[in-house]
C-alpha cells in the first residue's frame, strides 16, 4: 500500500493506491447532475402535494441509517461467520446462497409482512408471498448444495496423491 | 540551460489538507487493514457502479414518461399506439427497480470501507464530497425502499405523498448519479482497465495477496452472482406485466388474471365511496359542450356498440389484457359537436380522490380503440371495474382510465 500524499483533494483507492488525477471532463457530467439534484430538491420544496422537508428528510436518514449501521454490518458479520467456521469448499455456495437469501428477504419483505393486503381489493397481493419466497429459497439453496457437492468431488479428485500437493478448495482442508 | 523547478503551489483554501486526528482514534473499522475482502477492488465498484446506472436510467426515464403523460406539460404528447407501449415501459420501470435492489446493495457493500476511511475529513472539498455523497446514496436507497413499500401497498410508513416525493427524489438520485459519475470518472477508467477479476481456482491459492480467507467467490463470481440474483429478482417480478411469468411471480403485485371478472382492480367502489350511486336506476351519463345532452343507460346501450382488446395498464407496473365493449369516445365526442383537435374531461360518481378525472386528449380522443365501456368479457362492467360505464383508452395509464363515469365536459 502506498502512504497517502500530502495534497488535501487525494484520498485513497479501494486497493490502497493514491486515487489518480480527477478527470478533465467531469464537468460534463457535474454539469447536468447538479441541474437535476437541485431541480429535485426545487420541485420537494415547492410541488402541490410535496413532502413536510423534514419528513424527506427523516425518512431518508432512517434508509441510510439502516442500511450503514444494520443492513451491512449484518452482511458482513455473516460474512465472517462464513469465512471462519465452513471449510473451503463450502464457501462459494454459501456465500451465493446467502447473498441470494438476503436479497429475497429485503425485496420481499413487505410483501411478506402483508400489511397493504385489502379485503376491499382481494385481487391486490393474492399470492402467499412467504411461501413463494421459502419455495424461491428451497430452490436456491438445492441448487447451491448441488454445487457444494460438486465442489467436493472435484476438490477430492485433485486429492494430494494425484496433484503431490494440497490445494486451497479441499474439503478437509484446515483454515 | 536548465530550467529552476517551478516553485510548489499552495494548495487552494477549499483543497488545504485539515488537521488529522489523533491516531488513537482509528480503531474499529477505522483501522487501516479493517477490511480485507479480496472482492472489493476498482473493478468491482466500477462494473457494479455501471449496472446501478444503467437501472437507475431505465428506471428514471420510464417514471419521467409516466409522469409526464399524467401531467403534460404543453410540448408533451402521448401517442395512442402502439398500444403496448405503457405497458412496457412501466412494467419496465418496476421490474428494472427491483433488479436494482441487489446491484445497489452489492454496489454500496463494496464501497463501504470508503465510510471510515482516514482521516475522516482530509479538507473542506473532500467534506463536501462525502456529504454530497450521502446525498446520492440517501436519495438512491429512498427510490428503492418507497418503491417497495408503494408495490406492497404499505403506504401508512410513508408520512408523505408517495407519487409525487418519490418521482422529485428521483431527480435527486439520478442527479447525484451524473455527479458521482464525473467525480469518479478517472477511478472508473481504472477500474474498467484493470485486468478481469482472477479465476475461482487463482482466488483459491492466491492466499498471500488476498487478506480475507480463500476459498469464498473469485470477484468475477461475485458479480456473477450479483447478476444472476438481480436477474432472478427481475425474472420473478415480471409476472404482473409478463403473463408467461405470472406463475413463477415472487414480487409481484398482481396476478393478471385474478380479479372480478378475471382482472385484478386497484380502487374498488366501496373505496371510491360509489357502491350506491354507481347502481341508482336514475343513472344519466352528462356530455356537456357545443352540444350538451343527458344519457340513460339504455340510450347508451343502444348506441352503436364495439369491442376491442385493450390492456389495462397500472402505474404500479401489472398490467392485463382484455375484451372491452361500448361506444367509441369519437360517436360521443360527434353528439357533443367537439371538434376533432377537442380535449374532454372525464370526471366519475366518485367525488374525492385524485384520480376520480382526467383529461381526454388526441389523439386519444378520437383513436377508434378508444371506448366508453359498459362491458367487459362480454358481461356488464362489474362495479369494481367501473360499472356503469368507464373510459378505456390505448396506451394511457391505469389512473387515467376513469371508471363509474358520470359527466364529460368539453375542454
Amino acid at each position: 500500500m502506498t502512504s497517502a500524499p500530502e495534497a488535501g483533494s487525494t484520498g485513497l483507492t479501494l486497493s490502497g493506491d493514491p486515487e489518480p488525477a480527477p478527470s478533465p471532463y467531469r464537468w460534463a457530467w457535474y454539469l447536468p447532475g447538479l441541474v437535476a439534484v437541485g431541480w429535485g430538491f426545487y420541485g420537494l420544496l415547492t410541488a402541490p402535494m410535496g413532502p413536510d422537508p423534514l419528513q424527506w428528510v427523516l425518512f431518508t436518514a432512517l434508509g441510510v441509517a439502516g442500511h450503514d449501521l444494520v443492513l451491512v454490518p449484518v452482511a458482513v458479520g455473516v460474512g465472517l461467520l462464513v469465512a471462519r467456521i465452513l471449510p473451503k469448499v463450502l464457501r462459494a455456495p454459501a456465500q451465493v446462497g446467502l447473498i441470494g437469501t438476503g436479497i429475497a428477504l429485503v425485496a420481499g419483505f413487505a410483501y411478506i409482512l402483508g400489511p397493504g393486503v385489502s379485503a376491499d381489493v382481494p385481487s391486490a397481493l393474492p399470492f402467499n408471498y412467504a411461501g413463494r419466497v421459502a419455495v424461491l429459497l428451497a430452490v436456491l439453496w438445492v441448487a447451491m448444495a448441488g454445487w457444494a457437492v460438486l465442489r467436493i468431488v472435484r476438490a477430492r479428485s485433485r486429492s494430494p496423491s494425484r496433484s503431490g500437493s494440497r490445494r486451497a478448495g479441499d474439503a478437509d482442508q484446515p483454515e | 540551460m536548465v530550467r529552476k523547478p517551478a516553485p510548489p503551489v499552495a494548495p487552494r483554501p477549499l483543497n488545504r489538507r485539515l488537521p488529522e486526528p489523533p491516531s488513537t482514534l482509528r480503531r474499529g473499522p477505522l483501522r487501516e487493514e479493517a477490511w480485507r475482502s479480496p472482492l472489493r477492488s476498482e473493478r468491482t465498484a466500477a462494473v457494479l457502479g455501471i449496472w446501478v446506472g444503467i437501472a437507475f436510467a431505465i428506471c428514471f426515464v420510464t417514471g419521467l414518461i409516466s409522469h409526464l403523460i399524467q401531467q403534460p406539460p404543453s410540448w408533451f404528447g402521448w401517442p395512442s399506439r402502439p398500444v403496448n407501449l405503457y405497458r412496457i415501459t412501466q412494467g419496465l420501470h418496476v421490474i428494472s427497480g427491483f433488479a436494482a435492489i441487489p446491484l445497489l446493495l452489492a454496489k454500496l457493500w463494496t464501497v463501504y470501507p470508503k465510510l471510515f476511511e482516514w482521516p475522516p475529513v482530509r479538507s473542506i472539498l473532500h467534506a463536501v464530497g462525502r456529504l454530497s455523497l450521502l446525498i446520492l446514496v440517501g436519495a438512491a436507497l429512498f427510490q428503492l425502499i418507497t418503491g417497495v413499500l408503494n408495490l406492497a401497498r404499505w403506504y401508512v410508513v410513508m408520512p408523505f405523498f408517495f407519487t409525487t416525493t418519490h418521482y422529485w427524489t428521483a431527480w435527486i438520485a439520478i442527479g447525484a448519479i451524473l455527479v458521482h459519475v464525473g467525480s469518479k470518472l478517472a477511478i472508473i477508467r481504472l477500474g474498467l482497465s484493470a485486468p478481469a477479476a482472477e479465476s475461482e481456482e487463482q482466488a483459491d491459492v492466491d492466499v498471500d495477496s488476498p487478506p480475507d480467507p480463500p476459498g469464498g467467490l473469485s470477484r468475477r463470481g461475485f458479480l456473477t452472482a450479483v447478476a444472476a440474483t438481480s436477474g432472478v429478482v427481475a425474472l420473478t417480478t415480471a409476472g404482473q406485466t409478463v403473463p408467461a411469468l405470472s406463475a413463477i411471480t415472487v414480487f409481484g403485485q398482481r396476478d393478471p388474471d385474478l380479479g372480478p371478472q378475471g382482472l385484478p382492480v386497484n380502487k374498488s367502489a366501496i373505496a371510491a365511496g360509489v357502491e350506491e350511486t354507481a347502481i341508482d336506476p336514475t343513472y344519466r351519463l352528462i356530455l356537456q359542450g357545443p352540444r350538451s345532452n343527458e344519457l340513460s343507460l339504455a340510450v347508451l346501450r343502444s348506441l352503436p356498440q364495439h369491442t376491442v382488446t385493450l390492456p389495462i395498464t397500472c402505474v404500479e407496473g401489472w398490467s392485463a389484457t382484455a375484451d372491452w365493449t361500448g361506444i367509441r369516445m369519437a360517436d360521443l365526442l360527434d353528439l357533443m359537436d367537439l371538434p376533432a383537435d377537442g380535449e374532454v374531461f372525464v370526471e366519475s360518481l366518485q367525488e374525492d380522490g385524485l384520480y376520480r378525472a382526467s383529461v381526454l386528449s388526441p389523439p386519444h380522443t378520437r383513436d377508434p380503440l378508444t371506448l366508453l365501456a359498459l362491458q367487459l368479457n362480454g358481461e356488464n362492467l362489474h362495479i369494481d371495474h367501473g360499472y356503469p360505464a368507464r373510459l378505456i383508452a390505448p396506451n394511457r395509464p391505469g389512473v387515467l382510465q376513469t371508471k363509474w363515469v358520470s359527466r364529460m365536459t368539453a375542454l
